[in-house]
């Protein structure tokens, strides 16, 4: 069997947009802000949905001796560091009567009391474009990184996450603790963004993977007759629980 | 390849159990994809998997051949050498080729691990199965490694006969090899010579091969040093270290360490030495190569020296002058001072002192004294900058004042004493000049001579530099005559009427003008007939009268000499091969008749118009172009004809350039390209018109770049890298020029275009550790056009003498007019008037040297930096940033001097990520004020303040930031630095933000009167609610500002002509107003008052503020929305309001970056005020303002304490 059989085998379900449900709703610039009023009186809203409790995970223990895990990576699972694949999808419902300009994903992690943090070790994407309906190939480059296809030199494991959405340009940012993607419509088309986006971390343990909590938060940048606004951020917290249907890689 | 990556791992994880055959082929697979350690346990899986089946013979020993190979490539050389212990002779009847390799390898293997006895008797089992080898390259190899081994053993003899066998088996491409080897053999058998010339051949073999550069240019060292020639060994050692370091050579680079270690050692830099022993040890272990028991004794050693001289500061002292004395180059001489002690460095000051009362060392040791005096008192990296900027300068006068010398005709002398007037008159070079005659070339002046130039200096400045060299006595018989004819203005040729009336008008010289004209070149003969004239009017109504009759060519009485050039000649038939037949055919005919002076002319139109030409067969225009203007850079080699030689090497560089680019690489191109600009790149001052310079430095720019993609190991070479950086310096030389001069009509335009040259200078400062000098380079690339424009505009102040500030305003306008009619007959005139306008700037910087760098925009220098550096608050930190296209370095500036610098791979496209952050995460009203702020900034901050520089941080009492690029839009001020344990910069100490880190001390003039308050509110709706924010702002700061009644703007009353008429004598100006910013036009953003609206014209934005508002030092309070926002580019030429009110005269502007909460900014601006009242500065009462908020519950989100920044002195 070949990895990307195994990898295959192994892949995440796909996503569907039917757990949690919120409403983006506007924030109160126009009456608090040192700017003209950019508010229009009705304003449609976006929907987010995200998971609903749990998220997947798989498991990187057995790629020690893959001759694409760099020695420094190497090292640190052979001192007993251990490394998850997490997956954090979510879909974006337009307005009726307006399009997103702008969304930004947030990721905030945190463990329980007394056990060892999870700290993001890499996140996926960290800048691409994406297009209508996209073939992503997740892979883990020697750093343990992950990248799409065209950015992967060596090793592959993984698998292909294809998924309906609109075309963002996406730039990831993280710290240790979490991460954030700007998601940007690229022009001034009246499509905007709409649809589902999968973000992919490799998240690290210093000893056994712990529990895991974590906080979804989600804010965008609407446009409604030609002004631009923004919603309030909305959050939804996960956990403390024990990462589930955990599988390992080879 | 990386599915055969996975296939191997795929083998690995199945413990190697395979087929021995298909084990075999994937080894070989590896091997050619050059996957060592694939191959190595590949070929390992073979041999046991062979074992196991009693399979293939000959496959085992192939298999091994291929372990021990990879196993060497990989530089595992003790597992090889174990292998190579381990194995045993291949079976009986075995394949002789197969044992050949075999063979063949383990000998490389011993040679490697330095056994070369036991490699000669592999070689010679070897040579036992070679008669069934029929390929050439292997018996090469063998002869190339047997060589090498009785090289080792010094067999030097046997080895120059094996290396030239070598020479002949091998195929050329492994020639450098070989011709190394025999260098090597060559210069162990004392042909010392022989050897050199061979390693050069070897080197330029070697092209795009940093493995064989670096082993060449390492032994050709080592052969230098034995000949005690260490100032050239050493910068072929550091060179060699490069290469091998790029080519990932860990045993190359431990001998070149060792090589290093030994000439270090021999110069007395113990340290040094100690430091490359133990790094070649190091690189030796690593590669599994045993200890040299020699050098483990070298190091044991030099750590005892090292160790004592420790303890004795007086000793090492002693030891680093005498290394002083012996250094060559500045960086050196930085690092010496850098690696010494504070103790040390006062001891080395008092021993330098000691030779000076002495008359030991002559100016040098005076010059080293004083920089370990300015080390002692500012720190190394000021002191080695302001070494460098004195050594540049006394050797560019210098090296002016000798080519002065070295000019061949009296005109050649004058045109140059023109253009180098102001160095060739300094006091400083008078100074110099006796002492140059007791210096060692190049700096060596005779005597004779440079009296001879004070004599002329005196001359010139006393009745002009016309004067001063007509005067000058007759060469030869009929010097005289030629000076009247050839001289360019009928002012120079006045000049020389009135210094020699009895010659120039005797009969005799009327009679040899007219024999003269029996040449057959019709210019010629027209030009001496047009000086015959003149003589003849001379006789009748006098030198003046006749000389102000002439023809001119320019405006003046006295100006260019007519020249009638038959421009009809250069009419164009398009569709022909041969597009320009008359001015080719009078080319030809003036070469036939050596007329010089017109084949100069016919080539001229000629290269040009073939250069430019688009119709037609590109190559074949480029190639006619290439032959015009090779001929005319010959014939116009002379001071003289500057302005042609100049031009012709730049169009002719360009056109080899293109050349190059239009057909299969040609190294030889490409270094005629590289010759020809060079020729009009000398230092840095600029001889040749500017622009032509800079479009010499860019081309030679692009040459060197096209050079090093075809062989990337020249980047990696200090004498390539220095070249570079010295066109990027002339680039930015010339570009500063054109800016003083007036010459380029949009600064801003014309510094974005420079901005690879500034990029490339301050990496390359940055690598050679001279961080002073990398902050100043990146000065240069910050807001310059701006920087210009503070100081551009407007009436000189009162102090500068009328008539300057008259004749600067002539100058200007007369430039301007020059411009708007821009033809070919104008251009000397707009030369004339460029250069009568940095006169005048001269002149101006006699009275006041600040005054006129503001005025021209000029390039930040280093006596700024320094008048910074004393002017910093005891306790203050400058931090500033460069950011560039893939990296971003980091300077900190400290109260004592101290420079630090760190690089990070922040590229542009990160910032612009970061930026579209700051906008989600910090400029949008969080969901409740303890939303965290992005885990992301951790890695930005990490980037941008380097933890190192963290504890020194954290004891500041104020911080100034000097951003750039993309990062100005960032919050800097409140984000949470990682080395802070996630505080702020603002919770440390008060911030203050400066656009350009020079901008402050160009700015500190501006004193506004004390008290006069404007305070403006308009809010713009009909909200009660907000209309009390708004106006109970204006009120309580009114209040705090003690400003009278009539100074409180309100509703319908706050318009921007209330603004306009007070400015000049405000001390505050606080407008509380909507703001907005629309990045589509940044100049047209701004704040709303009564008289404004979005879409309409009188919004308060920077294009009102610059065409109508002046203030004199004024401190603007801009409390609305997104006052600070500006366009923003990556090279730091943006515009905004904030840099408006700037360039408008505030001393200081506070502004906000992004769109404030109305409630909350009132108390900030309320806190504020009461801390101003109190006597705080204006960060400090912000810092105090925002901590306050920050401090309440309601308010702890940067949201709403941050917004606001000081900006400004």
């Amino acid at each position: 069997m070949s990895l990307e059989e195994i990898g295959a085998q192994t892949a995440f379900p796909e996503w569907r947009p039917d757990a949690v449900h919120l409403w983006l709703e506007p924030a109160d610039e126009g009456s608090g802000v040192r700017g003209p009023a950019t508010l229009p009186a009705i304003a449609g809203r976006p929907q987010i949905e995200l998971p609903r409790s749990v998220f997947d995970c798989i498991s990187l223990d057995g790629l020690r001796d893959h001759p694409s895990v760099d020695p420094i990576v190497r090292a640190q699972l052979d001192a007993g560091v251990t490394f998850r694949l997490l997956r954090f999808p979510f879909s974006l419902r337009r307005p009726a009567d307006g399009c997103v300009r702008e969304i930004v994903f947030s990721v905030r992690l945190d463990g329980r009391e007394g056990s060892g943090p999870p700290r993001v070790h890499s996140i996926h994407p960290a800048r691409e474009e994406t297009h209508d309906e996209v073939a992503t190939d997740v892979a883990l480059q020697p750093q343990l990184t992950l990248g799409s296809l065209g950015q992967v030199g060596v090793g592959r494991v993984g698998r292909t996450v294809t998924a309906r959405r609109s075309r963002a340009a996406v730039v990831g940012l993280w710290g240790e603790l979490g991460a954030d993607w700007v998601l940007q419509a690229p022009d001034r088309s009246a499509e905007g963004l709409h649809g589902t986006w999968e973000f992919l971390s490799v998240v690290r343990w210093d000893g056994p993977p712990g529990p895991l909590s974590a906080v979804l938060a989600v804010s965008a940048t609407v446009e409604t007759s030609r002004r631009l606004w923004t919603t309030k951020r909305v959050e939804h917290a996960y956990g403390p629980f024990e990462l589930m249907e955990s599988q390992a890689v080879v | 390849m990386h599915r055969l990556r996975e296939e191997v791992f795929r083998i690995h994880r199945a413990g190697g159990d395979a087929d021995p055959a298909l084990l075999f082929q994937l080894a070989w697979d590896c091997w050619a994809h050059q996957l060592g350690a694939e191959t190595a346990y590949l070929a390992q899986y073979t041999i046991r998997q062979d074992a196991v089946d009693g399979g293939d013979r000959d496959r085992r020993v192939y298999a091994r051949a291929l372990w021990i190979a990879a196993l060497t490539v990989d530089q595992r050389l003790a597992e090889a050498a174990e292998v190579v212990d381990e194995g045993e002779a291949p079976p009986p009847g075995s394949d002789p080729s197969a044992c050949f390799q075999l063979h063949l390898n383990e000998g490389v293997v011993m040679v490697e691990s330095n056994r070369y006895e036991e490699a000669l008797d592999r070689f010679r089992l070897a040579d036992a199965n070679a008669h069934h080898v029929d390929n050439d390259e292997l018996h090469g190899v063998l002869e190339l490694n047997r060589g090498a081994a009785l090289n080792s053993l010094a067999r030097y003899d046997e080895a120059v006969t094996a290396h030239s066998r070598a020479l002949a088996f091998l195929p050329p491409q492994r020639h450098a090899d070989a011709l190394l080897n025999l260098a090597n053999a060559l210069k162990g058998s004392g042909r010392t010579a022989e050897a050199e010339q061979r390693y050069h051949e070897a080197f330029e073999l070697a092209r795009g091969n940093p493995r064989v550069q670096g082993s060449v240019l390492s032994n050709l060292a080592a052969l230098l040093m034995g000949q005690k020639r260490l100032d050239a060994a050493e910068p072929l050692l550091r060179d060699a270290l490069e290469l091998r370091a790029e080519a990932g050579d860990a045993i190359g680079q431990a001998r070149s360490h060792q090589l290093m270690s030994g000439l270090l050692a021999g110069r007395g830099d113990f340290r040094g030495a100690l430091h490359h022993v133990a790094r070649s040890l190091e690189l030796s272990r690593g590669a599994g190569v045993p200890d040299d028991p020699e050098l483990v004794d070298r190091a044991r050693v030099l750590a005892e020296v090292q160790r004592r001289l420790d303890a004795s500061p007086v000793d090492e002292a002693e030891m680093l002058v005498e290394r002083m004395r012996r250094t060559r180059k500045v960086a050196e001489l930085g690092e010496l001072l850098g690696s010494a002690s504070r103790e040390v460095l006062v001891e080395v000051g008092a021993v330098l002192e000691r030779e000076q009362r002495q008359g030991r060392g002559g100016g040098a040791i005076e010059a080293l004294a004083g920089l370990v005096r300015r080390a002692l008192e500012q720190g190394t990296q000021m002191a080695i900058a302001e070494f460098t900027a004195e050594q540049t300068q006394r050797n560019r006068q210098v090296k002016i004042a000798k080519e002065f010398l070295g000019s061949a005709t009296w005109l050649e002398r004058k045109r140059y004493y023109e253009s180098e007037r102001k160095t060739l008159e300094s006091e400083e070079l008078r100074r110099m000049l006796p002492g140059l005659a007791q210096q060692p070339e190049p700096l060596y002046v005779p005597p004779e001579k440079g009296e001879a130039l004070r004599r002329l200096v005196e001359a010139c400045r006393d009745e002009g530099v016309d004067m001063g060299f007509a005067r000058l006595p007759a060469e030869y018989s009929s010097d005289l005559i030629d000076r009247f004819v050839q001289v360019g203005t009928w002012r120079e040729s006045l000049a020389l009427l009135q210094a020699h009336p009895a010659y120039l008008l005797s009969d005799e010289v009327l009679r040899l003008v007219e024999q003269g004209m029996e040449t057959p070149n019709p210019m010629r003969r027209s030009r001496l007939q047009t000086h015959l004239d003149v003589l003849r009017q001379c006789r009748e109504v006098g030198p003046e009268a006749a000389c102000a009759a002439a023809p001119c060519g320019a405006d003046g009485p006295l100006g260019t000499k007519q020249v009638i050039v038959s421009w009809h000649l250069g009419h164009a038939e398009p569709d022909s091969d041969e597009p320009y037949p008359d001015m080719k055919r009078m080319a030809e005919q003036a070469a036939a008749h050596g007329d010089g002076e017109s084949e100069l002319l016919a080539l001229a139109f000629l290269g040009k118009a073939y250069l430019d030409r688009t119709d037609g067969d590109r190559l074949h225009n480029l190639e006619q172009a290439r032959q015009a203007l090779s001929r005319l850079v010959e014939l116009s080699r002379s001071k003289i004809l500057s302005l042609t030689f100049s031009g012709a090497c730049v169009n002719l560089g360009t056109t080899l350039l293109e050349l190059s680019r239009l057909q299969p690489f040609d190294g030889d191109l490409l270094e005629q390209a590289r010759a020809a600009f060079g020729e009009v790149l000398g230092p840095s001052d600029i001889r040749f018109p500017a622009t032509t310079a800079r479009n010499a430095a860019r081309g030679m720019y692009d040459t060197l770049a096209a050079l090093e993609a075809a062989d990337p190991t020249l980047g990696r070479r200090a004498g390539f890298r220095a070249e570079r950086t010295s066109s990027c310096q002339v680039a930015m030389d010339s570009s500063d020029a054109l800016v003083r001069s007036g010459s380029v009509e949009d600064c801003r335009e014309e510094f974005v275009r420079m901005f690879w040259a500034c990029e490339r200078l301050v990496e390359d400062r940055f690598a050679q550790h001279r961080f002073a000098d990398a902050l100043l380079a990146s000065e240069r690339g910050r807001g310059r056009g701006f920087l210009a424009e503070v100081g551009g505009t407007g009436p000189l102040p009162d102090f500068v003498p009328a008539d300057l500030a008259r004749r600067e305003e002539q100058a200007r306008s007369r430039l301007a007019r020059l411009r708007e009619r821009p033809t070919q007959e104008d251009r000397v005139d707009t030369l004339v008037a460029e250069q009568t306008l940095v006169d005048i700037h001269r002149e101006l910087a006699r009275i006041s040297p600040e005054l006129a760098r503001l005025r021209t925009g000029d390039a930040p220098t280093l006596e700024e930096l320094l008048e910074l550096r004393d002017s910093l608050a005891p306790g203050t930190v400058l931090l500033s940033w460069f950011s560039m296209r893939d990296a971003c370095i980091a300077f900190a500036l400290f109260d004592d001097g101290q420079v630090l610098a760190e690089k990070s791979p922040l590229s542009w496209a990160d910032l612009e990520s970061y930026s579209r952050l700051a906008a989600a995460d910090i400029w949008r009203r969080p969901t409740s004020p303890g939303q965290p702020l992005s885990p992301a900034w951790a890695n930005l901050t990490d980037a941008l303040v380097p933890r190192a520089w963290c504890p020194r941080l954290a004891q500041a009492t104020a911080t100034v930031l000097v951003p750039h690029g993309l990062l100005h839009e960032l919050p800097l001020h409140v984000l949470p630095v990682a080395g802070l344990d996630g505080r702020s910069l603002t919770e440390i100490a008060p911030v203050h933000y400066l656009p350009g880190l020079v901008l402050g001390r160009r700015l500190d003039n501006r004193r506004p009167d004390e008290g006069n308050a404007l305070v403006l509110a308009h809010s713009g709706t009909d909200s009660a609610a907000e209309q009390d924010e708004f106006l109970q702002e204006a009120h309580e700061a009114a209040a705090l500002l003690d400003a009278a009644a009539e100074r409180v703007a309100t509703g319908t009353d706050a318009r921007i002509d209330r603004i306009t008429e007070l400015a000049p004598t405000l001390s505050t100006l606080h407008i509380a107003a909507h703001g907005f910013f629309d990045p589509d036009d940044p100049l047209g953003s701004g704040l709303l008052l009564s008289d404004g609206t979005q879409e309409g014209t009188e919004v308060l934005s920077a294009r009102t503020v610059i065409s109508r508002m002046r203030l004199n030092g004024a401190v603007v309070v801009l409390s609305g929305c997104e006052s600070n926002r500006r366009d923003l580019g990556p090279t730091d030429e943006g515009e905004g309001l904030v840099r408006a009110f700037l360039v408008a005269g505030a001393g200081q502007v506070v502004a906000s970056q992004w769109k404030v909460d109305s409630a909350t900014t009132r108390r900030l601006m309320r806190s504020y005020y009461s801390r101003v009242q109190h006597g705080t500065d204006v960060p400090g009462a912000l810092q105090g303002a925002a901590l306050e908020l920050r401090a309440a519950p309601d308010t702890a989100h940067p949201y709403y304490w941050g917004p606001f920044v000081a900006v400004g002195a």
